[in-house]
């Protein structure tokens, strides 16, 4: 079925888990197109490899010509219609626009490809410069020690405080 | 690292012991609400750290309460953490008794040495437990109250608190947060110093009126008075001292206060001197009144001194018989001496003579005689012996006849002498007691002497005529003063009206007084307001620096955020997020979560439903598992994502879980049968000796849950086409 010229598939891919299926379509007619090829992934995989945990893993990616930006909610139907398999929709007209069509290329196929990890990794407890933070920001370095004691030693009232403040820091 | 097993027991929702076999990529816990799933997390929570820092809250007044199991004859509560990795595996043990550690080189770790062991290998971290425990939560397990927090958040400002506990910078806000607590204590405290400061203002100024009032009213006693009454004061003062009384004299330029204390004085010792007179003629009678009594006293102790000479004159004979008496004692003692010496010396004599009659002629001339201690002569030894046969017999019975008339004598003057002894004894008692008499009757007089003389005031011994004298004088002046002391009264009263001026220097005094403690109550509450104001500006400090933080470290997740956001792609149009800042006035933050599309951007907050926004926290906290760096612990938990989400959006955060699981060990829990399913083909294993573990609860009872565990080994999926030619039309696979 999917070796048939008729067929309108440009690339299939296929990785351990999943299988890629792309195709050209138009806005136009990308409901009934979406609805046609998914069902023909859909009976390709269940009647070609039932038990084959591919079976579920079928993505489509749909190249759409046409303005399919100016209408997102057929778009957003298209993709939230979970039947066979995951489809993406991928707007063919990218280029036209001001956009970067790399970019946006790439977000309309993230779901497929891995992550890229470039962001800062969280290190350190952020509490734990708040005090060179205070002082940075003009705080008095007693007035930073002595809250910071009073923190730890669960002072809870100002005149314990106060006593606490006795020959370490006054305003 | 990665965790192999948990083994629980006695523990929340875990009565009797449950082992979890967790040595997967991926184990995911499927079971219906309130059956264990969040205890399950919460036992790794608790193995861990030793505290669920979401139930602090609702801790159970017993000691570690809330996590006990609830149910009877639970066992001691336990936990086991069975962990496997590169740096070693382990057995985490935590009771309540506290925690155990047991690496793989059979080195036994307990209580701080075994935190610390799990700090800096579990959590790889460098900070305190309480600072892992929140990069723990916020980095590891998003639990359901992360979660429902984040999508309960409406306003930017709650919004912004959700992300900074996301980001663990929480502990800043509860920093600052403390701060205003102080803070707000402090302005209780100035408060209450100001109030302290109003009431003492308030008695300053009360004090100043009743003083201006006073004052007023010194004013008006007039001058015509003064001169008056000081005019009646040095008279009557005049005739007092005549009196007796040692007045004070005021001029006419005293101050009112000298005046009628002046006044009050005189008052005062009148009445004193007429309390003095009435005493002394008190005493005076009754010096007259013990008068004949003394007399009395003086002439019996006279009389007593004649019977005292004629006694001393018996002893005088007494004592001359004694010294006779006591002469012949002497005497008789001598003559008994020499009795008894003759006796002594006839007594030998005769034994020597029975001893010679019966030995037979022992001594022969020229021997010394035992006796004389003379030589023996022949015919002296035979008269003797002759004079001896007849005289000692004799000599022995004359000399016991003189010592018992001589014995007699003695008895006679033993009695004799005691007698006297006893006729003295009586003379001397009887003149001791004269003696004492005498005596007392010499100190009666004395004393009285004494009292007359002070009473008086006379050098010479007083008479009766002296003494009714001395009455007659005292009711004379009694009478005087009893004139002048009624005038002293009025005078007294008169003056007292001078009293204003003395009331205004006591209330001078007070507002003196009361003004300094103003000033200190001042300078308290102003310190008190410096404090208030520093820790104010201390806590705003703490609160911007709180969304500075909060801004940079979101600012420095934002790429991959968005990265995920792309992923999963919670709306169809706004493709984008982003976040943005606003620092108020009053340092706090708000956040707003603002998504983009090509047509235009809008708040997530008002635009996306509620799976949306739970999508969004999704994205976040994964963003922050995965920028967390690969030591230690090296895990991603989800309790239950995904309620409220709908299909698409449950599909696209299960493809996420899958791109973004890489190299961590993935835990999920999900109350629905059919999400569960989802999970387990979507996140089943990928590569040879990878595993998926499902531990499904099937029921609930008060041993626990029942557990039922599934596990998924790899399976390699059949190629579905032959050959992988990009852009041909390729054959499906045979």
């Amino acid at each position: 079925m999917l070796g048939d010229p008729q067929d309108r598939f440009v690339l299939v891919a296929e990785s351990e888990i999943a299988v890629l299926f792309a195709a050209e379509v138009a806005a136009a007619g990308l409901e009934y197109e979406a609805a046609s090829l998914s069902a023909r992934i859909g009976a390709f995989l269940g009647g070609f490899a039932s038990g084959n945990p591919k079976a579920w893993e079928a993505y489509l990616c749909l190249v759409v010509s046409g303005g399919i930006s100016e209408r997102p909610s057929l778009a957003a139907a298209v993709e939230r219609d979970l039947q066979f398999c995951r489809k993406l929709v991928i707007d063919a007209d990218v280029s036209d626009v001001e956009h970067d069509p790399n970019v946006a290329l790439a977000s309309a196929i993230a779901p497929l490809l891995p992550l890229v990890l470039d962001g800062a990794f969280l290190q350190e407890d952020p509490f734990s410069k708040l005090d060179n933070r205070l002082v940075v920001a003009g705080q008095p370095r007693q007035l930073v020690s002595l809250m910071f004691d009073s923190w730890r030693n669960r002072v809870e009232s100002a005149a314990d405080l106060l006593e606490s403040a006795e020959g370490r820091f006054q305003p | 690292m990665k965790i192999s097993r948990i083994v629980a027991r006695g523990f929340r929702g875990f009565t009797l012991e449950r082992s979890f076999d967790c040595d997967a990529d991926v184990v995911l816990v499927i079971g219906p609400n309130g059956t264990g799933k969040t205890s399950f997390f919460d036992a790794v929570t608790w193995a861990l750290f030793g505290e669920i820092r979401r139930l602090r809250g609702s801790r159970d007044a017993v000691r570690d309460g809330y996590i006990e199991s609830k149910f009877d004859d639970a066992p001691a509560t336990s936990v086991d953490l069975y962990l496997t990795g590169a740096q070693g595996g382990a057995l985490v043990t935590r009771s309540a008794a506290g925690v155990r550690v047991i690496t793989e080189l059979e080195e036994v770790l307990e209580s701080k040495s075994a935190q610390s062991w799990i700090d800096n290998v579990v959590l790889a971290n460098r900070r305190s437990s309480e600072g892992a425990e929140q990069m723990f939560l916020r980095t590891t397990l998003l639990g359901q109250e992360e979660m429902a927090s984040f999508l309960r958040t409406n306003s930017p400002r709650e919004r912004f608190d959700s992300l900074s506990s996301l980001l663990g910078v929480d502990g800043v806000r509860e920093f600052y947060a403390y701060v205003g607590r102080l803070a707000k204590s402090m302005s209780e405290q100035v408060r209450t110093a100001e109030v302290e400061l109003s009431r003492v203002q308030l008695r300053v100024e009360g004090l100043r009126v009743q003083l201006a009032d006073q004052e007023a009213r010194a004013e008006q006693i007039g001058e015509a008075t003064r001169t008056k009454l000081v005019a009646t004061l040095k008279r009557l003062s005049g005739d007092a001292s005549h009196l007796g009384a040692d007045v004070v004299s005021v001029g006419a330029q005293a101050s009112a206060i000298d005046i009628r204390d002046a006044a009050a004085d005189l008052e005062s010792q009148i009445r004193a001197l007429q309390d003095q007179g009435a005493a002394r003629l008190n005493a005076i009678q009754d010096l007259i009144a013990q008068q004949p009594a003394v007399t009395e006293a003086v002439d019996r102790a006279d009389q007593s001194a004649d019977l005292r000479s004629q006694l001393d004159q018996q002893v005088a004979v007494l004592l001359k018989e004694q010294e006779q008496t006591q002469s012949e004692q002497s005497r008789l003692l001598l003559a008994r001496q020499q009795l008894d010496q003759g006796s002594l010396h006839a007594q030998r004599a005769n034994e020597e003579l029975v001893a010679f009659l019966l030995s037979g002629e022992r001594h022969i001339v020229g021997d010394v005689c035992p006796l004389c201690q003379q030589p023996i002569e022949e015919a002296d030894l035979r008269s003797n012996i002759r004079e001896r046969t007849k005289a000692v017999p004799g000599d022995i019975e004359e000399t016991a006849r003189e010592r018992v008339k001589v014995d007699e004598a003695e008895v006679a003057l033993a009695d004799r002498l005691a007698s006297i002894t006893e006729s003295m004894g009586v003379i001397s008692q009887r003149i001791a007691v004269i003696e004492q008499e005498r005596r007392a009757a010499n100190q009666l007089q004395t004393r009285w002497l004494n009292r007359a003389r002070r009473v008086v005031s006379t050098g010479t011994p007083p008479t009766t005529q002296t003494l009714q004298n001395a009455i007659d004088e005292e009711i004379r002046r009694g009478a005087r003063l009893a004139e002048l002391q009624p005038k002293a009264s009025v005078v007294a009263r008169q003056t007292a009206t001078l009293a204003a001026v003395d009331e205004v220097v006591e209330t001078r005094e007070r507002e003196q007084s009361a003004s300094q403690a103003a000033s200190e109550a001042a300078a308290r509450a102003n310190a008190l307001r410096r404090w208030e104001s520093t820790i104010a500006a201390f806590g705003a400090s703490a609160r911007k620096a709180e969304t500075e933080l909060v801004e940079e470290l979101l600012a420095s997740q934002q790429p991959i955020i968005r990265s995920l956001y792309q992923r999963l792609r919670p709306h169809p149009v706004f493709t984008e997020i982003g976040v943005e800042f606003n620092l108020l006035g009053d340092n706090r933050g708000e956040a707003y979560f603002m998504a983009s599309s090509p047509w235009g951007h809008g708040n997530v907050s008002t635009i996306y439903s509620t799976a949306q926004v739970s999508a969004v926290a999704i994205c976040v906290f994964v963003a922050l598992n995965l920028a967390k760096p690969d030591e230690g612990l090296n895990v991603m938990m989800m309790d239950d994502p995904v309620q409220s989400m709908d299909d698409y959006n449950i599909l696209g955060l299960v493809d996420l879980l899958r791109l973004a699981g890489g190299n961590r060990q993935l835990f999920v829990a999900t109350h629905d049968d059919q999400i569960g399913a989802l999970m387990r083909r979507k996140l089943r294993p990928r590569s040879q000796g990878s595993r998926t573990i499902v531990h499904r609860y099937t029921d609930f009872t008060a041993d626990g849950p029942t557990v039922m565990t599934v596990i998924d080994e790899f399976q390699r999926a059949d190629a579905v086409f032959k050959s992988r030619d990009v852009g041909s039309r390729i054959a499906p696979a045979q």
